[in-house]
């Protein structure tokens, strides 16, 4: 049963002399407690937008938030509600913290605002007892810190700590590591994978590295402008990816066991791939207009039935795909048919 | 296992290390602008308060007219005999509290109508942008001459207020342009998120973040209104009964000290009015540099003995 | 062995202030021609220092204190980079060595024309070259990025950000370099856009020749990209080996933790660890070896002498080097612990 739940979820923003930008299309998924949900997608992909909305930070144009399969509230009381039990994490850890006020100030006010059982008599306590739950010790010398006092890695575990200041059943991570330096990020993952199993949270995990996706969460799904292209249990969908999308992504991500000869063999394979479609790269970064597959343009099987809007195609077991070639229109009645990979 | 992160950690090695107020206020004194702006507006400060104590009476008319400085009056002597330097003094108290008080004024309107913008956006940032607009395009001294037509003279805190009132819409565009970068800062998020009330937001996340900016403005504001009085003084709305620099510079022309070459009557209030701005201004350029370490530009002193020079290979 | 077109000998970079920052401590290479060396390290190692001085492109209050940077011209004519005039290094700057920068927008100045910046460069370098000469080469320049040349007339913003990169790769390129340094080309792309760049910059130098000095703090990057790969840390180097087999076999025990910390997303599951701890304050001086907080094999040489890059035996070709009391016989005659053997070692015990 999921915690928190979204359903035909859609976001649009207004521009200027432009239709509206759909950042989030019809996107709905579930988040169970004790188990993490991997958001994978490039930038503009629409994934930070989800995160936000999920948070209720961005109002949905359409669409339902339902926690614990209830209509979320909105405002006033019931929205203090929902943020009690559902909090972020934040990509950036030089942004998510005020740089005027302390480390003590950051934890103290979600837990006044959410948590309010603590009270002022044991406040203190209960903000060392956060910062030890994030190992930063000693906790009354971080707590009186600011910021700037500290380094990236300790200003993201902070960020986590006031995450788990409200007493949350739901973390919603935006790239949480993205910007710390490599030999610190797994420590900051196992730190936020301990929380869950420990606090039994409903994790949502948003990246764009397909390697920490695969070894932290049980599914994944994959976004491509606003809309999930495919979902499912993580290894198969990063290890035997069936939307095209997906592969790419796959495929463009560094292979460090390749051979030499290997690595030389998928550059030329790469070249001769792009070479075939035709010059003129920005229309094949924009999606292609009209309601059919936002991918086509730089799809290397597109056909012409992709025109029409994909089906969200059955691929195996708890994995699906939004693409033509699984679908049974094309797959034909024998099985799904397997898209290079 | 993870290992504990202790306090002890060095964080990166380019973060400032200015944690305290008090190392940051002996690294100021480093700076030679702002010790020189502090000191001459504190020189004019200490002018005005003590000062009036030890002049003579700048309202005492006597038969020495147009008299160059001399023993008796430093400062000579104006048409109608009174002491220059006497009037400079007590000028100087008038002249200081208007620029003050209307500075504080006009900070105090801007913060509220720029930041409530920015913050609030939709509906209330546009009306509060147009109020801005409006009072920014109107020609300032038409509208404070005409003002003053209507307001009986010899209010002094009617000066303040309609200086003020014509000069904060241009500082509450800078604000809210400054409260619409800073609410999207993912700190403002996180506090949205932790359930905090719009108006804690602003004045607990937002304002001191943007007080750099603030203290800035307002040392703009101040130099503007005494400049502002100066100039309408000079064009004629001027309160008889009240002495400031403007006013002095006001009678010098009317009773064409220019002409006579009375330079003692004219000179002295234009300085102290460009001596002021010019402190102020510095004081603005150093906090400036204080506050945001990017523009801080590395003055080494002087070089010790070489330690290890360039090794140039041939 | 092919020559060497970039010799750099203990190069010392000081951030001057109250408490300087040494940012760069004895670094000492040589690059060959057409060799890619790719220099990884994490944030505030001091490699983008050290690209700016290769470069001589450090503002004050960096400067260079100690150490000499020699560029060989393809002639056999050696230079001393630090010892440029205005003249010569205006000749030198562009022409010999140039730069790619890390975030296009910082490189492209907004407000003009794509032509008009690469005119800037002719005018600055190539003043004998006129008007229709500076159009066509620009044009054959972004064709050779693989932009449309009618695009010439753009603005920076009209742009995507890998085109954009590719812009700055094809300025960097504009007077064919002997050398072009680039610090995190690709580190603000998606990594699809990434692989397209990091393809055509590998296009490139195949077809061209020039050496590059790849930075980027993404070592499986590196392991792909690079002949010759340099770790730094704390301002040094602390290991310098061929790309093709470091993976396999790393020296430093920070290698292998930098190695760790970047799971392979094809790799089996295994229990994911980063490094401990923090980098050290590089305004304080270092006694031993800088890593020796957060080594997991540190033992008591590493506390009192800062091990040197001392070449490696028993690595079959020559070359590696590690700053690493380990694999040294006279500390530890042993060998090193199994997890820093190389495979002939390991099979050999």
């Amino acid at each position: 049963m999921s915690v928190l739940e979204l359903r035909d979820l859609c976001v649009e923003f207004r521009q200027h002399g432009a239709p509206p930008l759909r950042a989030v299309d019809h996107v709905s998924f579930g988040l169970e407690p004790g188990r993490t949900l991997a958001l994978v997608g490039e930038s503009g992909s629409g994934k930070s937008t989800v995160v936000r909305t999920a948070g209720q930070l961005v109002r949905p144009t359409a669409g339902e938030i339902l926690l614990d399969g209830h209509p979320a509230g909105r405002r006033g009381r019931g929205l203090r509600a929902y943020r009690r039990r559902v909090q972020l994490v934040f990509q950036d850890p030089f942004a998510s913290l005020n740089p005027m006020h302390t480390v003590r100030h950051h934890l103290a006010r979600p837990t006044l605002r959410l948590h309010p059982r603590h009270g002022r008599a044991r406040l203190d306590e209960y903000v060392h007892e956060l910062l030890l739950s994030v190992n930063l010790t000693p906790p009354e010398e971080i707590a009186r810190k600011y910021p700037h006092e500290l380094s990236g890695g300790q200003r993201q575990r902070v960020a986590i700590a006031r995450a788990l200041a409200a007493g949350p059943d739901v973390l919603l991570a935006d790239e949480p590591v993205s910007m710390l330096d490599v030999s610190i990020r797994l420590e900051i993952l196992n730190l936020i994978d301990r929380l869950r199993q420990e606090r039994s949270l409903a994790l949502l995990y948003v990246t764009h590295d397909l390697a920490t996706a695969r070894h932290f969460s049980a599914e994944v799904m994959v976004m491509y402008q606003g809309e999930i292209v495919e979902c499912g249990p993580s290894d198969e969908v990063i290890l035997r990816p069936a939307h095209p999308y997906t592969q790419l992504l796959a495929s463009a991500a560094p292979d460090p066991a390749a051979s030499r000869q290997k690595l030389a063999e998928a550059r030329t394979a790469r070249q001769q791939a792009r070479a075939r479609r035709s010059g003129g790269d920005t229309q094949r970064r924009e999606g292609a207009a009209g309601a059919g597959c936002r991918f086509r343009g730089r799809c290397p099987h597109a056909m012409d039935i992709c025109g029409a809007r994909p089906p969200d195609a059955v691929v195996g077991p708890g994995h699906r795909a939004l693409c033509w070639l699984y679908s049974a229109e094309v797959a034909g009645p024998k099985g799904t048919v397997r898209a290079g990979g | 296992m993870t290992a504990a992160t202790t306090a002890a950690a060095a964080p990166q090695p380019d973060d400032q290390t200015r944690s305290r107020p008090a190392g940051r206020l002996l690294e100021a004194l480093h700076s030679r602008r702002l010790v020189v702006g502090v000191g001459i507006v504190g020189f004019f400060v200490l002018l005005s308060v003590i000062g009036p104590l030890f002049a003579q009476n700048p309202d005492a008319l006597s038969s020495a007219t147009y008299q160059p400085p001399s023993a008796a009056h430093w400062l000579g002597t104006t048409q109608t005999g009174q002491d220059v330097l006497a009037q400079l003094v007590v000028s100087a108290r008038a002249s200081l509290v208007i620029g003050f008080g209307a500075g504080l004024v006009a900070t105090v309107v801007s913060v509220l109508i720029g930041i409530t913008g920015g913050y609030a956006g939709g509906f209330v940032d546009e009306a509060l942008s147009l109020l801005s607009n409006v009072v920014l395009v109107i020609p300032t001294f038409p509208l404070i001459i005409v003002t003053f037509a209507y307001v009986k003279q010899g209010n002094l805190t009617a000066l303040i207020i309609v200086i003020a009132l014509t000069s904060w819409a241009a500082s509450a565009r800078v604000l809210r342009a400054q409260t619409l970068s800073v609410r999207n800062r993912e700190y403002v998020l996180a506090a949205r998120a932790a359930g905090e009330r719009a108006w804690r937001i602003v004045l607990v996340e937002i304002l001191p973040n943007e007080l750099a900016i603030i203290v800035s403005q307002f040392i703009f504001a101040v130099v503007f209104a005494i400049l502002t009085q100066a100039t309408i003084a000079f064009l004629g709305v001027v309160d008889v009964n009240l002495l400031t620099w403007g006013n002095m510079l006001y009678f010098a022309w009317n009773d064409e000290a220019l002409q006579s070459g009375a330079w003692w009557w004219f000179l002295p209030p234009g300085m102290c009015i460009a001596l002021l701005g010019m402190g102020l201004a510095l004081i603005n350029f150093s906090l400036d540099e204080l506050l945001n370490p990017r523009l801080r530009i590395y003055r080494p002193r002087r070089k010790q003995e070489p330690a290890a020079r360039v090794v140039i290979r041939r | 062995m092919s020559d060497v077109v970039l010799r750099a000998e203990h190069v010392c970079v000081e951030y001057a202030g109250p408490r300087p920052t040494r940012a760069v401590r004895d670094v000492s290479f040589e690059l060959r021609r057409g060799e890619i060396l790719g220099i990884a390290g994490e944030s505030g190692c001091g490699k983008s220092t050290l690209a700016y001085a290769l470069a001589r492109m450090l503002k004050p209050p960096a400067e260079l204190t100690s150490g000499s940077i020699t560029f060989t011209r393809p002639d056999g004519q050696a230079t001393d980079v630090m010892a440029l005039d205005s003249e010569a290094l205006r000749l030198f700057r562009w022409n010999s060595v140039s730069m790619v920068f890390q975030s296009a927008m910082n490189a492209l100045n907004p407000v003009t024309s794509l032509s008009r910046q690469f005119a800037d460069i002719f005018k600055a370098h190539r003043p004998a070259m006129d008007r229709t000469a500076h159009d066509a080469r620009t044009r054959e320049l972004l064709e050779m990025v693989g932009i449309d040349p009618g695009r010439a007339h753009d603005f920076p913003h009209e742009l995507s950000g890998g085109m954009r990169q590719r812009v700055t790769i094809a300025m960097a390129l504009a007077l064919e370099p002997d050398i072009v340094i680039m610090d995190e080309p690709t580190t603000a792309l998606d990594v699809v856009v990434q692989r397209e760049i990091l393809d055509e910059i590998e296009r490139l130098q195949s077809e061209l020749g020039f050496s590059i000095i790849f930075i980027t703090h993404d070592l499986p990057l590196l392991l792909e990209v690079s002949d010759w790969l340099a770790v730094m840390y704390a301002g040094s180097f602390i290991e310098y080996a061929p790309s093709a087999a470091v993976a396999a076999a790393p020296a430093h025990p920070y290698t292998l933790g930098l190695l760790a910390s970047s799971p392979d997303m094809r790799g089996e599951w295994r229990e994911l660890r980063g490094i401990p701890g923090v980098p050290p304050d590089l305004r304080e001086d270092l006694p031993g070896c800088p890593f020796a907080p957060r080594c997991p094999f540190v033992f008591e040489p590493c506390r009192e002498a800062t091990p040197a890059l001392r070449p490696l035996t028993g690595r079959g070709g020559d070359g590696w080097r590690a700053a690493c009391h380990l694999h040294d016989p006279g500390c530890r005659p042993g060998g090193p612990p199994a997890a820093l053997r190389s495979e002939a070692e390991r099979e050999r015990a």
